[in-house]
């Protein structure tokens, strides 16, 4: 028989575990808590960026998760390290769902994996799966309880701080009840946590997290918080100089941080998607070349146009592999456009070069309207994105000096005329 | 063999005066005329394929902007040729229609002119 390959194998592995956790519990739950552990691996083992769990999919249980062949590539070491922290993690995670049988069924499942040698490669790696049998009865009864409703209570308290800075007590409440009951429809448990709509008699709103949460599975209390504090930072007009995430830790304070850490709750994996907008920046620019494109021909005709001007930078500019026109689309306009999110981990000079390049190339052929052009762009997409464009390298006064060189004498534009 | 000319122009006159004279002077050309974006979709849904299509912009109901946004949403007609064909001389719509088409040609024009940059266009995309 063929030796197994390292994406055979930990799709093995995988299948495993999320048919013994799915069994205790829910498949699509199992496939949430592998996604969750699966991502706190990945600073420490790059290559697990290769096994992609689908979240739109997530009640498809194991259909949700793939794994690329290029695992293949992994030394065999640090490949049988990753599968030992992650059943470490995944069985750390389970808790009260991991218990005796779980990780006896779960060995006994490994085992199955004939190339996978279980006493040999995992044991010499640290994981011993026996020894874990013994040890989850003791520690059950060592286990002290934690307290995660502490911790959600002044993880609300330090969002709705952050939301008073720039919205009124009452609209903040109302805010922050709207964030958490968003959040609830994917974590039903934090209908536990209690906000009083009116102040108390001295003044303060009553925020409580009630006793019934620390009965929550960790992984879940963790998932909910980051989504809650993202959703948050993501969604409130943000215009501090702080980013709004530094703010919030200087806020909840070095204590409250370390249970935050301690729960899993990495903040670290948050900052990217709330300070990076890239993807917004570059939409807000075609949408608004397609909006003065229009006015002097349709809108279908203003997306073919963009799609045009794209296909023919594709070639120089490799990041435009993340923005993706519809062809089939393009009388829907602006709709026909995705823009991946993966362009905020772009290095923003390219982004930057790239927007001048789609700007020179749109007004290119105008002529002395060029000048025009550019000018209706500036004030069309406003000076919040200007500064946002500025900061990233798309500075559009090269390209009005360009066209200021061009002209003796800057023409009058009267309706579609133009007069020297 | 003969290269299929689509001429998409509200203005009767000139359709008669484009095929007349293009098939007159380059007996390679044949024109066809549709005086409408609904008819030259018509004509397309036939599945007739030209090798070119010759459009003008200023054409009331649908315009020949949307005319081209129409085609290029089409796999079966992406790759036709268009040539824009306007009286507006407004550097806007010349430069925007630039972009995406295979040429821009200003009325007036003279035939001989039109002539040639047809084939051109016709050469550069079918040799």
């Amino acid at each position: 028989m063929d030796k197994l390959s390292n994406s055979e194998i930990i799709q093995k592995v995988i299948t495993a575990l999320i048919g013994k956790i799915g069994r205790r519990t829910s498949e699509s739950y199992a496939v949430v808590i592998f996604d969750t552990v699966i991502n706190g691996l990945i600073p420490r083992y790059d290559f697990l960026k290769y096994i992609k769990i689908e979240n739109s999919l997530y009640s498809e249980g194991i259909n949700a998760v793939s794994v690329s062949s290029k695992i293949d590539d992994i030394s065999n070491s640090e490949f049988y390290y990753a599968i030992k922290d992650l059943v470490e993690m995944i069985v750390k995670n389970l808790e009260k769902n991991a218990d005796f049988f779980f990780i006896k069924e779960f060995k006994e499942s490994l085992s199955d994996i004939k190339e996978l040698n279980l006493n040999i490669d995992l044991k010499e790696k640290g994981l011993d799966l026996s020894l874990m049998q013994f040890k989850y009865i003791v520690d059950k009864k060592l286990k002290s309880k934690v307290n995660y409703s502490e911790v959600i209570e002044n993880v609300i308290r330090t969002l709705s701080v952050l939301i008073n800075q720039i919205l009124p007590e009452q609209e903040t409440i109302d805010t922050i009840i709207n964030f958490i009951k968003k959040q609830e429809l994917e974590f039903p448990f934090l209908r536990y946590v209690k906000i009083s709509k009116t102040p108390n008699q001295q003044g303060f709103y009553n925020i409580d997290a009630l006793e019934e949460l620390n009965d929550t599975p960790s992984v879940l209390i963790s998932k909910s918080l980051l989504n809650l504090i993202e959703d948050v930072g993501k969604n409130i007009e943000w215009k501090k100089d702080k980013e709004f995430i530094d703010a919030f830790k200087d806020e909840l304070g070095d204590d409250y941080l370390l249970k935050l850490k301690n729960l899993g709750v990495n903040l670290d994996k948050l900052k990217p998607s709330i300070k990076k907008e890239y993807e917004k920046i570059l939409m807000k620019v075609l949408e608004t070349i397609i909006s003065l494109v229009d006015k002097e021909t349709s809108k279908g005709f203003s997306i073919v146009m963009i799609d045009s001007i794209l296909d023919k930078l594709r070639n120089e500019f490799d990041i435009l592999k993340y923005v993706k026109i519809d062809k089939s689309r393009f009388s829907q306009g602006v709709d026909a456009i995705r823009i991946s999110d993966e362009i905020n981990n772009v290095e923003p000079y390219k982004l930057g070069k790239l927007i001048k390049e789609i700007i020179n190339t749109a007004q290119e052929g105008l002529e002395d309207n060029a000048y025009f052009f550019i000018e209706d762009f500036k004030e069309q997409i406003g000076k919040e994105y200007l500064d946002k464009m500025d900061e990233i390298g798309a500075n559009l006064h090269l390209l009005e000096m360009k066209f200021a060189k061009k002209q003796r004498r800057r023409p009058v534009r009267i309706g579609n005329d133009l007069f020297s | 063999m003969k290269r299929k000319i689509l001429l998409v122009d509200d203005n009767l006159d000139l359709g008669y005066i484009v095929k007349n004279g293009l098939e007159k002077i380059d007996d390679k050309l044949e024109v066809i005329s549709v005086n409408s974006g609904k008819e030259c979709f018509r004509f397309l849904d036939e599945g007739n394929v030209p090798d070119l299509i010759l459009l003008d912009i200023m054409m009331p109901e649908m315009n020949g902007w949307d005319v081209f946004a129409r085609l290029k949403e089409k796999t079966k007609w992406r790759d036709i040729p268009i040539v824009f064909l306007t009286a507006k001389t407004d550097s806007y719509s010349k430069g925007f229609g630039k972009i995406p088409s295979e040429d821009y040609i200003e009325k007036p024009f003279e035939i001989n002119e039109l002539k040639q940059r047809l084939n051109n266009v016709l050469k550069r995309k079918y040799g």
